[in-house]
This record gives structure tokens, C-alpha cells and sequence, in this order.
């Protein structure tokens, strides 16, 4: 019997959570910024799936219907956000964040 | 010329070189699978390492250049020294090798490495992801890191997930993030470092302090481990809870979704309506 | 209960220490004031110190192997000398222990008598060198150590002798540091031989490893325990390093520890083989075989006493004498004594080999020095151990001799080693000729003289051999080993005949080119070194010659030599010697020596010497090794006498093909000898024949491949001496870069405390005040500037106050 338990998957899980994290702290491009969260969704679904297979009772698929709807949101948030990107493409004529400082007025 | 009928030297010993190096390993072949006999097999090597060495001799020991007789005892040595190589690779190093091997794999289930190739498949993209500072090495690190979590899902009995996570993030979020990467004009003004980093040390320090603590509680808690595993298909499963237990939320997705999609077209044609005015008025 | 004959049981003899402790002596008295007291009384004080410690060392061995040797029981032969306990750790204990037993003896002897034969020859040899007592201080020094090696009674002691060898070694072949060639043989010899003791090193820690824990025999198992403990019989079973207690576990039968040696393995592999393979290795270092020969050729950059004591009579015997030492080792591993074998015969060849094209008289006995050790490999590879001690001490005699003799030509010729300026010296250097055709005759292996027994004895007991891994290894050992045997002869003889017959073909005096390169020569010229010469007189007749010549040249010579000789403090040595030099040999040596002419005899210390050597060379085979095949069974003294030494000759096995054969074997050995000294004299008579020049012209490929050593030396230079730099050049990088990093970040850290100090008092205790009054103003204006309108600032802010409070959460709980 294979030795790996619901700790590996969560320190996966973890690791790409803090480097989605890294990503969406420290990113200039926009573009980046939405790769960053993009891991930090996926970050969650690994856990949601690993509960899952681990934790939730036998046959229940609660966590992989939340995975599901985490996948589909994701989804939703990369067409809104990148079009938002474009927007502020229009906008600001960059899409350095560094530049986009509106919210300081 | 002179340097056509070096080159045919040349090529003549390149020849030789390549036919006695695969006679090297035919012959040896011969022995281990055809039974050539011991005597017939270090005659024909020898012969095989003669070529070999008279083959070198055009690029290496050019100072001592060998033939006739000197050839044969220096290709003897050196078939003396290989032999005695091969039998302690051969009989001494190679079994101990294959010994500490064999220890070493028993100690190793297959079903873990799978999993660490995924693991490291997948960190390794998102921080080639994170580091990267081409954009678009970014978006292809984030491509493995998309295959690992796939992977993940398959080694965790999720099926369905993990077919959705390639269809739908691969082929769908990530050709939309690479649209989003041509579409835009990139910062800085060089090509190569369009994804440059704004506090990256301080960010860092910021990570590794949450994977710490994300990592601590997730070894340290007592989390109630199911005794039994399931890894059934759950395709179906899925579909009827999606249909009776989760209808609602289903809908409301789907509705945002609709949502999304009229949304990110205004958000988008709206600007280009825009630029295309400002032509038209120009 | 009958005592039993395997188990060897010590006899405490108090005074052993007596034989290493009087060379030490003498080198101690030297190093510390053998200096000053070569300035205060001149160098006879020097060498008498030397030479006498040695006579002593030699009366204490004399009286050991009379009282307690000779005529004593078999089991009565182990004498050993306990000093103290160096340390105890765990089951590990070393003492600092000597013992003899006869192999011990017999080694004890050679060094103890060959070296102050050789003591006494260098006082001639050596007598134009400045450093005299630094010559003798390394020279007792190395008898000190040799003594340890052959006489330690655990490894330890005779680890320290190794490594003392070693170092003395190093230390006598670049005795004339000042010239680079011979400081770099010295470092090579020193760096080669490093390789071979960690081999050694590896195999005793295995060894060592191997011994512990007892075998069982109601279970027939391997109880793995750290304690030694005694059986009935009063063997010591369990981890050793004394030699004694190894025996006896291992020859001893019912300890089982022979059963469980060649039963274990150690990672896999065959523990015996891989131990014996490993001291072998050891050996292949210290006795210059396959592939660390390549020391010793260099090493006859050394004086030639050095050359024949250490690179041919006694240290590099160590190795062999290693292996006899632990024959009951070998023997119960086939695989390692046939590597032993092999490599031994493979060396003799390729040495040989060698040796035949070789100019410098001193390579070619370099060469042929590595031949026999080959061939002492061979006796105690293939199991007859006697034999190969035996021929290590045959060797000692003729190799002595012939090393000095040619030290005698290379003086009469004026420090010329190349045997092409030499030839005609028979009539100059009559006794020379004489000893060195004796030692020829023996190293060649005709009767009478003490090769012909040893190596036959050896060639025999390869070919009959059947402790090998397969039937064929011994024959074929055997035709090779005749190879080189046949190429001994020839390129022994081809000295002789190069040497000593013909025309004088050399320079008359010094070349300026040599004097310049050479600091012994220099030294020559510096004064004449009549005084050393302290030997009475009665030159034979056949000196008076050269002492004429030699005193037409201090006519011719006088005006030049003036002024050298009114040099300081030697100048009333000078004067004495002046006064006694006419009429005397002595006289006529060191005035002809120093300032050129024909060649001549060298002084009496130095020919009586090479008599005593030939004669023994001669002798030593017929008294010693008798064959049984002549004495009808009756095996030769030596091996009678070596036997309790050697617990496993009894366990190796021979065919037995009958004394015909052997006759025949014998008789082949013979004509193999006879071909080569035939072949010899048609080639290089009177240096006649044109024959070996147009041979050269006919082959002059194959030629310069042999004359350059195929290139062996090239090959290390490329491997590993090109790797080791590589790696040399990789730590120097570490170095550079990341040590001194590391030591300039501490620097900067200082400096950084440093500056913090001057901020502390700067800021904290001067600003205080002022620090309070601007704080608001600028924490109004700090905060401002958080307000960065950057939603990636906010998101940090917003995550850090998240984890702060999980970690918090965590600590509080």
C-alpha cells in the first residue's frame, strides 16, 4: 500500500498556494497577476479534492462538486479578468500595475 | 590538394573507428545472447579494439603514430586495460551495483514515485510560474503546473476533475491568458524580461512564511483519515449530483457563466467600439 | 594435551628494542649535532656515529638469532619485545611491540648487514658531499624505520616503519634538493607510494572489521561480538592487529576464523580477496609494481649507496615481505594470489622490457630492480613463499652489489651515468669488473651463483602450482616469467659489456655542463674529501695505476686546486691529508675524483664492500636453497628454517611432476641464461657490433616507444596528474570564491556592528530628544506613503495581517 496520505497532497497544495500568492504580490503585468490567482484556485481544488478522497465519507462527492464549480468560476473570473486587462490596456495604454494607480486620488 | 586525400585518411579512419567500436559491442552482444565461444569473442574484440585504437590515432596520441607491430602491441594493452575494466565493471562493480539497486528500490513503492513526479511537476511549474521573468515562460510553466494538478486529481480517484482541469484550464483559461499576453503591449523595453518583479524578496518572505504555516497545521492536525478509499468512477456521480443535490448552485453557475460571457464581451467590444470611434472621428 | 603445531606461542626476549633503538640513536645524535661536529672534528665523527650504531644494531641481531635462532624448537622461535600499550580503545590495542620470528630474522638480518656494508661504502661515496652528516642522518634514519617495519609485531608499528620508509626515501632521493629534477623524483616517489598505503590503510580497516565477533560452533554461526576471548588452546580470537595473534586465529583450525574469513563478504564482495587485494595494492606502491612502478626509475636521482639500500636491497622488498608475512592470508584466497602473480610477472616483463634499451647504467638496474620484484611477486603469489623470500634475499646481495658497482663506475667516470661515455673499465677498475661480473652471473641465473636457485626455485614453483584460480595461470606464468628471466641476462650482460669492455669512450674530468647541473659535482670541486677516506693502507697492487695517473693530474692540476682547498675549516684537514695521501690510494681518489683524468679504482671502502657483497652473492644461493631435487628431498636450509613463519605453505598445494622434470626445468633455465648473456656479448662486445645501432635504424618506432617507457609516464601525467590539478584548480575556485567570501562577509559584519554601534549612539542617544519631536511629523508623513493607490500594497498588507493572525492564533493556543 502506497504510503502517501492527505499531508502531501495538502503541503502540494500549500506550495502552490504560496506561489500563487508570490506571483499575485509581486507580479508588474497584469497578465501575471491573473496566473497568480489562477494557481491559488487550483491551490483549493487540490485540497477540495484530497479532502475528498480522504476525509469525506465513502461516495460522497462534495468536494469534487465544489472542484467543479471552482473550475467553472475560474473560468469565468480568466474571461472577465482578461478582459478587464484589455480594458486597462485601453486605458493606460500599459498594463504595469505599477501604473495604475487611480485608486491613490 | 592535399587536404582532399587527408580528408579521405581521414574519413577512412573515422570508418574504422565507427566499425570497430560496433564490432566492440556486436561481438560482446554475440557473446551474451549467440554463445559465440570465450576464445573466438576476445580474438574477434581484440581485432575489434585494433581498429578502435588505429581509428584514434588519427585525432588522439598523434605523437606516437602506430602501425604494423606497434599497433598490435599497444591495441593488445589497451585491450588488456579494457578487458580488465569490463570484468570489474562486468563481474564486480556491476553486480554490486544492481545489488544496492535492487535494495534501494525495494525501500520504494512505484505508486510514490508517480505521485512525487506529480508533486514536483506541479511546484516546479508554479514556480517557474512565480520566477520566471518572460511572460511567456510564465504561461508555459503554468501549463505543467495545470498537468500536475491534473495528475494529482487522477491519483486521487477524481476522474472527472481531472479531465475538466485539461479541458478547461489548459485548453481554455490558458489560450485565453496566452490571447491576453499577445493582445497586450508588454512592459519594459526588453523583449525578454516582460514580467518583471516588484518586491519579489519581501513577496517571498511573504510565501514561504504562508507555506509554513499552511504546511504546520496541515501535518500537525489530526485530520480524520477514512480507513477505506474509494476510487470508483465518478463521472456519473457527479452528474446526478449536480442535477439533484446541487441543481441550484448548477443553475446560478451556469447563469454566471452566461453572466461572464456577455460581460467580458461588453467590457472588451466596448473599447474597441471605442478606438474604432476614435479612428472614424480622426 | 599436545601442544599444537600451528599455535605460536611468544618468547619474551627484553632486549629486541636494541636494533631499531641504535640506528634511531645514531640519526638523533646526527640530526642534533652532526652539523657542528663535522665543522669541529671533520667528517669522520659523522660516519663513525653512522657506521657505528650500525656495527651495533648488527652485533644485537647477531646475538638474537645465535642464542634464540639457531638450533631453537619450531615453536621456540617467536621472540617478541613488549615496551608498553601505545592506547587502548574498545577491543582495539596497540602496543608498541617488537618480535622476530624467522622470517622476521632473516629480514632483520639483511637489513641490518646489508646496511652497514652500505654505510661503510658510502663514507667513500659520499666523502666530496657538504652535507655529510644530513646523508647519514637520513640514512640511519631509514634504518630505524626499516628495522620498525620488519620487526613491528602489529600492523601498527609496521605501518609507522611503512611510512617512515617512505619518508626517508623521499628524503634521500632528494637528497641534492637544490635540483629540481631530483626534488620532483623525491615528491614523486613520495606522491606514487601515497596511493599504494591507502590501499593498505583501507584493507587493514577491513580487516580489522572482519575479526570481530566469535563463531559458534554449536550453532555453526557467526555471533557478532566485540570481545576478544581465549580459546583452550590459548589463542586470542577477535579483533588484532598483532601479527601473532592473526596467525594463530586464522592457522588454528578449530577457531573457525579461517572458515569464517572465507565465508564472509563485504558489500558483496569476497572479504579475503578484497583485504589481500588491498594490501596488495599497498604492496604494488612500496615494491614498485604494475602501475606504481613508475617511482622508482626516478628515484635513482638519489646517491647510488641510497639506490642500492633503499630502491633495491631493502625497501622495496617491503612489499614482498608484507605478503610473505601474511601468507596465511593469501593462501586462503586464490583470486588474490593470482592477482599477485600476475601482476608480479607482468611487471617482471614489462620491466625488462625496459630495460633494454636503457642508457643510464643506473635505470637499467632500476629496471631490472623492478624485474625481480616481479619475480619475487610471482614466488610468493603462487604460494612458495620461501622462494620468494628467498629470492628477495638473494636480491638484496646481488642488486647491493651491483647498484654499488655501478656507483663505483659512475665515481671512476666522473659522475657519468650514461653507459655510452663509459666502456674499457676493466683494466681502470679491476675489482669494480670483477664483483660486478659475479653479481651478473647471479642475477642471470647460472649455477652456483645465488639467482640460479631462487629463480629457478620460483619459475618451478609457478609452473607446478595449483592454488590458482585455473590450471593454465601457472604455465603461462611460467613462459612469461622465462621471457623475462632471458631478458635479465641479456640486459644485464649488455651492461657489463658497455661498460667494462672495449674503449674508454668518455671525457676525461668534469664536463662544465654536468658541473653546473650536478651539485654533487660542484661539491667535488669545493674541496678535495681526502680526509674521509680513513682507511689504512695497503692498497692492493692493482691500484697503483690509477694512483699514478691521479698524481700526474695534481701536478697539471695543482695551481687550480689551491685555492679550493684552503677552504676555512677544512684547511688543516687539507693538510693532513696531503701529507698522508702519497703513496696512498685514498689520497689518489679524492685528488683524481676531484679534478678530473682517467678513470680509476675507487678507495677501499668502497671495493671492500662490493667483494663482500659478491661473495655473498655468489654464496648465499647454495648454502641457503640447496634444492631438494639435488639433496634427495631434503628441503634447503632457508626453507627449513622460514617454516614456522609460514603456517600455509603447508596448505598450498604443487604438482609434484618428479625430479626429472625439474632438472629439465632447470636445465631450461640455464639455456634461457646462457642465451641471453650469448646474446649479450654478440651485441655489445668491445662495443663492436654495429648490429644493435642498425637494429635502432630498422625499428626506430618500436624503439623509442620502449626506450621512453611506452609512455607510461606520459599517460599518468595526462591522467591523473592532469586531474588532480583539475581538481587542484576547482578547490583553489572554492577558495577564492566562497571561502575568502565567507571570511570578507565576516569583515563586512564587524563593520556592519561597527556602523550599528555609531547609529545606536548617533540616533538613539543623541536623537532621543530630537527623534521624539519629529516622530509625529514624520509617521504622519511615513503613513501617507502606504496610501500607494497600488492594489497589489493593499493585497500585501492584507495578507501578512492574515498570516500574522493564524501564526498568533498558534502561539497563543
Amino acid at each position: 500500500m502506497t504510503s502517501i496520505g492527505l499531508p502531501h497532497f495538502l503541503i502540494v497544495g500549500a506550495a502552490l498556494f504560496a506561489l500563487g500568492m508570490v506571483t499575485v504580490v509581486t507580479r508588474r503585468n497584469a497578465v501575471g497577476i491573473l496566473m497568480g490567482v489562477e494557481l491559488i484556485l487550483n491551490a483549493a481544488n487540490v485540497n477540495f479534492i484530497a479532502f475528498n478522497h480522504y476525509v469525506a465519507a465513502p461516495g460522497s462527492l462534495t468536494g469534487q462538486v465544489f472542484s467543479i464549480f471552482v473550475i467553472v468560476l475560474a473560468a469565468a473570473e480568466a474571461a472577465i479578468g482578461l478582459a478587464i486587462v484589455l480594458a486597462i490596456y485601453q486605458t493606460f495604454k500599459t498594463i504595469d500595475v505599477q501604473e495604475t494607480d487611480l485608486l491613490k486620488e | 590538394m592535399a587536404n582532399s586525400s587527408n580528408l579521405r585518411a581521414w574519413l577512412v579512419r573515422l570508418g574504422v573507428l565507427a566499425l570497430g567500436l560496433f564490432g566492440i559491442v556486436a561481438v560482446a552482444a554475440l557473446h551474451r545472447f549467440a554463445h559465440l565461444g570465450i576464445g573466438l569473442t576476445l580474438g574477434l574484440e581484440y581485432v575489434a579494439v585494433t581498429c578502435v585504437v588505429w581509428g584514434l590515432n588519427a585525432f588522439v596520441f598523434r605523437r606516437l603514430p602506430l602501425s604494423g607491430l606497434t599497433l598490435l602491441v599497444f591495441s593488445a594493452a589497451v585491450f588488456g586495460v579494457l578487458f580488465l575494466v569490463a570484468y570489474f565493471v562486468g563481474a564486480v562493480l556491476g553486480p554490486f551495483l544492481i545489488d544496492s539497486a535492487g535494495r534501494f528500490i525495494g525501500l520504494v513503492h512505484l505508486v510514490d514515485l508517480v505521485f512525487y513526479l506529480f508533486a514536483v511537476m506541479t511546484v516546479a511549474g508554479a514556480a517557474g510560474c512565480a520566477f520566471s521573468r518572460n511572460i511567456i515562460y510564465s504561461a508555459w510553466s503554468l501549463l505543467f503546473a495545470f498537468m500536475g494538478v491534473a495528475g494529482l486529481y487522477v491519483f486521487l480517484g477524481a476522474d472527472f476533475p481531472a479531465v475538466a482541469q485539461v479541458l478547461i484550464y489548459i485548453g481554455g483559461i490558458l489560450v485565453l491568458i496566452l490571447f491576453a499576453i499577445m493582445l497586450t503591449k508588454q512592459i519594459g523595453g526588453d523583449p525578454k524580461l516582460t514580467n518583471a518583479h516588484l518586491g519579489l524578496p519581501v513577496g517571498a518572505a511573504l510565501a514561504v512564511i504562508t507555506a509554513g504555516t499552511l504546511t504546520y497545521m496541515a501535518v500537525m492536525a489530526p485530520w480524520k483519515i477514512e480507513p477505506v478509499q474509494s476510487y470508483a468512477p465518478v463521472s456519473a456521480g457527479l452528474g446526478i449530483a449536480f442535477l439533484t443535490e446541487y441543481l441550484l448552485p448548477f443553475e446560478v453557475a451556469s447563469v454566471v457563466l452566461l453572466a461572464a460571457l456577455v460581460g467580458a464581451v461588453i467590457i472588451a467590444r466596448k473599447e474597441i467600439k471605442e478606438t474604432q470611434d476614435t479612428v472614424l472621428e480622426s | 594435551m599436545e601442544p599444537n603445531e600451528n599455535i605460536a606461542r611468544a618468547v619474551e626476549v627484553s632486549w629486541l628494542w636494541l636494533i631499531p633503538f641504535f640506528p634511531l640513536l645514531g640519526s638523533a645524535i646526527n640530526v642534533a649535532v652532526g652539523h657542528r661536529l663535522q665543522k669541529l672534528y671533520g667528517k669522520r665523527a659523522v660516519h663513525f656515529i653512522a657506521v657505528g650504531v650500525m656495527l651495533a644494531s648488527c652485533v644485537v641481531t647477531e646475538v638474537v638469532f645465535w642464542k634464540h635462532m639457531f638450533g631453537a624448537e619450531p615453536s621456540q622461535r617467536f621472540l617478541e619485545d613488549h615496551l608498553w600499550t601505545m592506547w587502548q580503545s574498545g577491543s582495539l590495542r596497540v602496543n608498541l611491540s617488537f618480535g622476530i620470528d624467522p622470517l622476521g630474522m632473516m629480514m632483520t638480518f639483511i637489513v641490518t648487514h646489508v646496511a652497514t656494508l652500505i654505510h661503510v661504502y658510502s663514507t667513500g661515496y659520499m666523502a666530496d658531499e657538504p652535507d655529510y652528516w644530513r646523508f647519514f642522518t637520513w640514512l640511519n634514519l631509514f634504518v630505524f624505520s626499516m628495522l620498525l617495519l620488519v620487526m613491528g609485531s602489529n600492523f601498527l608499528v609496521m605501518f609507522f616503519g611503512w611510512e617512515g620508509v617512505g619518508l626517508c626515501s623521499y628524503g634521500l632521493i632528494a637528497f641534492w634538493y637544490t635540483d629540481v629534477e631530483k626534488a620532483k623524483a623525491g615528491l614523486k616517489a613520495f606522491v606514487v607510494n601515497r596511493f599504494g598505503d591507502f590501499g593498505f590503510v583501507i584493507g587493514l580497516f577491513i580487516l580489522f572489521w572482519s575479526l570481530s565477533g566469535i563463531w559458534n560452533p554449536q550453532t555453526n554461526k557467526y555471533e557478532h561480538q566485540h570481545v576478544a576471548y581465549v580459546t583452550a588452546q590459548g589463542v586470542t580470537v577477535g579483533p588484532t592487529v598483532e601479527f601473532r595473534e592473526l596467525r594463530n586465529q586464522v592457522s588454528d583450525e578449530s577457531t573457525g576464523m579461517a572458515e569464517r574469513l572465507k565465508g564472509m563478504t563485504f558489500w558483496g564482495f569476497p572479504l579475503l580477496a578484497l583485504v589481500c587485494i588491498l594490501f596488495f595494492v599497498g604492496a604494488t606502491g612500496k615494491s614498485a609494481q604494475i602501475p606504481l612502478y613508475v617511482w622508482l626509475p626516478d628515484a635513482m636521482a638519489g646517491p647510488t649507496p641510497v639506490s642500492a639500500l633503499i630502491h633495491a636491497a631493502t625497501m622495496v622488498t617491503a612489499g614482498v615481505y608484507m605478503v610473505a608475512r601474511l601468507n596465511f592470508l593469501f593462501a586462503l584466497s586464490p583470486p588474490a594470489m593470482t592477482v599477485v602473480a600476475v601482476v608480479g610477472v607482468l611487471t617482471a616483463l614489462f620491466a625488462a622490457s625496459i630495460g633494454f634499451f636503457q642508457y643510464d647504467i643506473k635505470k637499467v638496474l632500476a629496471y631490472s630492480t623492478v624485474s625481480q620484484l616481479g619475480f619475487m611477486f610471482i614466488g610468493v603469489g603462487v604460494g612458495a613463499y620461501w622462494a620468494g623470500v628467498f629470492h628477495l634475499m638473494t636480491h638484496a646481495f646481488f642488486k647491493a652489489c651491483l647498484f654499488l658497482g655501478s656507483g663505483s663506475v659512475i665515481l671512476a667516470c666522473h659522475h657519468e651515468q650514461d653507459m655510452r661515455k663509459m666502456g674499457g673499465l676493466k683494466s681502470y677498475t679491476p675489482i669494480t669488473r670483477w664483483t660486478y661480473l659475479a653479481a651478473c652471473w647471479a642475477i642471470a641465473g647460472f649455477p652456483w651463483a645465488s639467482g640460479f636457485y631462487s629463480k629457478d626455485e620460483i619459475l618451478w614453483k609457478a609452473w607446478t602450482a595449483e592454488n590458482l584460480t585455473a590450471p593454465w595461470i601457472g604455465p603461462a606464468i611460467y613462459i612469461v616469467g622465462a621471457i623475462a628471466a632471458l631478458g635479465t641476462s641479456f640486459y644485464m650482460f649488455r651492461s657489463y659489456y658497455m661498460t667494462f669492455t672495449g674503449e674508454y669512450r668518455g671525457g676525461h674530468g668534469h664536463e662544465d655542463k654536468e658541473r653546473l647541473e650536478d651539485p654533487h659535482a660542484m661539491a667535488a670541486h669545493a674541496h678535495a674529501g681526502a680526509i674521509t677516506h680513513g682507511v689504512p693502507d695497503g692498497a692492493p697492487a692493482a691500484h697503483a695505476a690509477a694512483s699514478t695517473v691521479a698524481h700526474q693530474h695534481d701536478e697539471s692540476h695543482g695551481a687550480m686546486s689551491t685555492p679550493a682547498q684552503a677552504h676555512d675549516e677544512h684547511k688543516v684537514e687539507v693538510a693532513a691529508a696531503t701529507a698522508a695521501a702519497h703513496g696512498h690510494d685514498d689520497g689518489a681518489h679524492g685528488d683524481a675524483h676531484a679534478h678530473g683524468g682517467v678513470p680509476h679504482e675507487s678507495p677501499n671502502s668502497m671495493t671492500y664492500v662490493l667483494a663482500l657483497l659478491a661473495f655473498a652473492a655468489v654464496v648465499a644461493g647454495f648454502v641457503f636453497g640447496w634444492p631438494a631435487a639435488w639433496a634427495g628431498g631434503h628441503e634447503p636450509v632457508l626453507e627449513h628454517f622460514l617454516a614456522p613463519s609460514l603456517p600455509a605453505a603447508e596448505h598450498v598445494r604443487f604438482a609434484e611432476p618428479g625430479h626429472a622434470t625439474e632438472f629439465l626445468f632447470q636445465f631450461f633455465g640455464l639455456a634461457i641464461a646462457a642465451l641471453g648473456w650469448a646474446g649479450a656479448r654478440a651485441l655489445y662486445l668491445d662495443n663492436k657490433s654495429t648490429v644493435p645501432a642498425r637494429l635502432k635504424e630498422m625499428f626506430p618506432r618500436a624503439w623509442s616507444v620502449v626506450f621512453n617507457k611506452y609512455y607510461v609516464d606520459e599517460l599518468y601525467q595526462a591522467t591523473v596528474v592532469r586531474g588532480s590539478l583539475i581538481v587542484a584548480r576547482i578547490s583553489y575556485f572554492i577558495d577564492q570564491n566562497l571561502i575568502d567570501g565567507l571570511v570578507n562577509f565576516m569583515g563586512f559584519l564587524g563593520r556592519a556592528v561597527a556602523y550599528l554601534d555609531a547609529a545606536i549612539d548617533t540616533y538613539i542617544v543623541d536623537g532621543a530628544v530630537n527623534g521624539l519631536a519629529s516622530l509625529t511629523w514624520n509617521s504622519g508623513k511615513q503613513l501617507r506613503r502606504i496610501q500607494t493607490g497600488h492594489i497589489q500594497s493593499y493585497l500585501f498588507g492584507a495578507l501578512g495581517g492574515a498570516i500574522v493572525f493564524v501564526i498568533i492564533q498558534y502561539v497563543i493556543r
